[in-house]
């Protein structure tokens, strides 16, 4: 039986055009005189402009509120609301990110950079949750292939590395043992230089909000969304394949690939339906999340059974 | 006094399941108001299910009889809970889409600990009135009426295998289930009339 939903008036009807105008207007010259006064971090925009991607998927979005509302991000806590409530206390500026191992240029940079040296686009894309749900979700980003060519990889590079911070007093469930911290995940050379693979800056027009994986996270959308690690500070280019951090914790249940797989079910639960949050209802889960024409060929030699 | 206890149990054990419904009306739930109306309502038929078999402990404990009177309406509720969790399953969280519905009870093993413990429960409910207890004689009923515990083991292990982190909780509630039904045992042969 569906909810009975008190009709909600929009704002414009609340709020007269009239007087929305000239508020702004104040705002405008409030924040111009912020600037004046030399106080621009605070007035940083949280708007992020990037162009549309011709091949974003043409499914309804997941509303914001559930796409923010609705997390895992264990740092904060185990329960699917803990980390909108928890994330406030991360620090994400200033922030950087350490890039080592086998590249010819190993070296840090900076989120000012990223934001200003990369052309951002707005993907959007479907993600699938290895617990059986999935969303819509409008990134912006850049793939991650671009970051990885300013640091020049080496002829032996063959797989990536990626780390979240470690910070038990910024993400207070660190202290605890659910996860050998930080967490990790791993991606192979080819996967990482996909053109689909994205590092994800913001969401929905906006910064990422922290719970989402602010400042800046991976985005893998044939994969499970446990890949697509969260708050990065650290990308490692390896010669040899790192063990990712539900792969060390549970071998039998979470493999190192995750590509959604409806054939390939998880120990406890199938992996045949998801249901799409909120509320598209059940559906039927895609071989790579639907993706497969782009991906399915990096895995044509491999047994997706035993490589799950 | 008798009156009291049955009509507090009759009247008090729909109570959660208002409250719930209220909380889904104005949309306190949450951005996921349908998993929270999936995982409470199954919390609650645990809860009455672990309160309905604690009673003939408190009586092993206490020996108030009158205890008695609030068993059968917390059992019937538990029921109500059990299948309101089940309906919301089958409903919301499977889109009333019955090929989805069999391959999750083909498939997961919770699913199939779940319904089976409301199989076990249905009988149990049907016979909650008191005609039935005279048809089938009282013997008999009470006989019926020990699918309780299997039904209860099912839906702690059906809880167990869905819980990620809270599994503590479950079981130490097995360890309780467990001491209960070692006192009910321990009545049943000490009561048992001489050959």
């Amino acid at each position: 039986m569906p909810r009975y939903r008190f009709p909600e008036p929009p704002g414009r009807l609340i709020t007269p055009r009239e007087y929305l105008m000239p508020r702004r207007t104040l705002l405008a010259g409030l924040g111009a005189a912020g600037l004046a006064m030399g106080a621009p971090q605070l007035l940083r925009a949280k708007t992020l402009s990037a162009q549309p991607w011709p091949d974003s998927t043409d499914e309804t979005l997941t509303s914001r509120e559930v796409a923010t509302g609705y997390n895992n991000f264990f740092e904060f806590g185990t329960s699917k609301s803990d980390p909108a409530a928890q994330a406030h206390r991360l620090q994400t500026d200033p922030w950087t990110i350490a890039v080592s191992g086998r590249v010819h240029a190993p070296g840090e940079i900076g989120m000012e950079d990223i934001l200003s040296g990369f052309d951002l686009e707005e993907r959007i894309y479907r993600l699938r949750c290895v617990e059986g749900w999935s969303k819509v979700i409008p990134w912006i980003g850049f793939p991650l292939k671009d970051l990885l060519a300013r640091f020049d990889p080496t002829s032996d590079a063959r797989y990536v590395e990626f780390e979240t911070l470690h910070d038990p007093e910024q993400m207070p469930n660190q202290t605890g043992d659910d996860i050998d911290w930080p967490y990790r995940e791993g991606l192979r050379m080819d996967e990482a230089m996909h053109p689909l693979t994205l590092l994800a800056v913001g969401m929905y027009g906006e910064m990422l909000p922290n719970q989402c994986g602010a400042p800046i996270r991976l985005v893998v959308p044939w994969k499970y969304g446990f890949k697509s690690i969260k708050s990065i500070v650290h990308i490692r280019v390896a010669s040899e394949r790192p063990v990712s951090s539900w792969e060390a914790r549970a071998p039998r249940e979470y493999g190192f690939y995750a590509n959604v797989n409806p054939e390939v079910r998880h120990p406890r639960w199938h992996q045949a339906t998801e249901r799409r949050l909120h509320d598209g209802g059940r559906i039927a889960t895609a071989k790579f999340n639907g993706y497969g024409e782009q991906v399915a060929h990096l895995y044509d030699d491999m047994d997706l059974f035993e490589h799950f | 006094m008798r009156r009291a206890i049955y009509w507090t149990a009759a009247l008090g054990g729909g109570l959660p399941g208002l409250w719930l419904w209220w909380q889904y009306q104005i949309g306190a739930l949450g951005v996921m108001p349908h998993e929270v109306l999936l995982h409470q309502t199954g919390r609650f038929g645990l809860m009455f299910l672990m309160g309905t078999l604690a009673i003939g402990f408190a009586h092993f404990l206490t020996g108030w009889g009158m205890l008695f009177i609030a068993r059968r309406p917390l059992g019937v509720w538990t029921f109500v809970y059990a299948l309101s969790h089940a309906l919301i399953w089958g409903w919301f969280d499977q889109s009333g889409i019955f090929a989805f519905m069999r391959m999750e009870i083909m498939e997961m093993r919770h699913v199939q600990l779940g319904l089976t413990a409301l199989v076990l429960m249905a009988p149990l409910a049907l016979t909650s009135f008191n005609l039935a207890q005279r048809l089938m004689t009282l013997r008999r009923w009470k006989r019926l009426h020990w699918l309780t515990w299997p039904a209860a083991v099912l839906a702690l292990v059906h809880t167990w295998s869905v819980a990620r982190f809270e599994a503590p909780l479950v079981t130490a509630m097995g360890a309780v289930l467990v001491l209960m039904m070692a006192t009910r045992l321990f009545t049943l042969v000490r009561n048992r009339p001489e050959p």
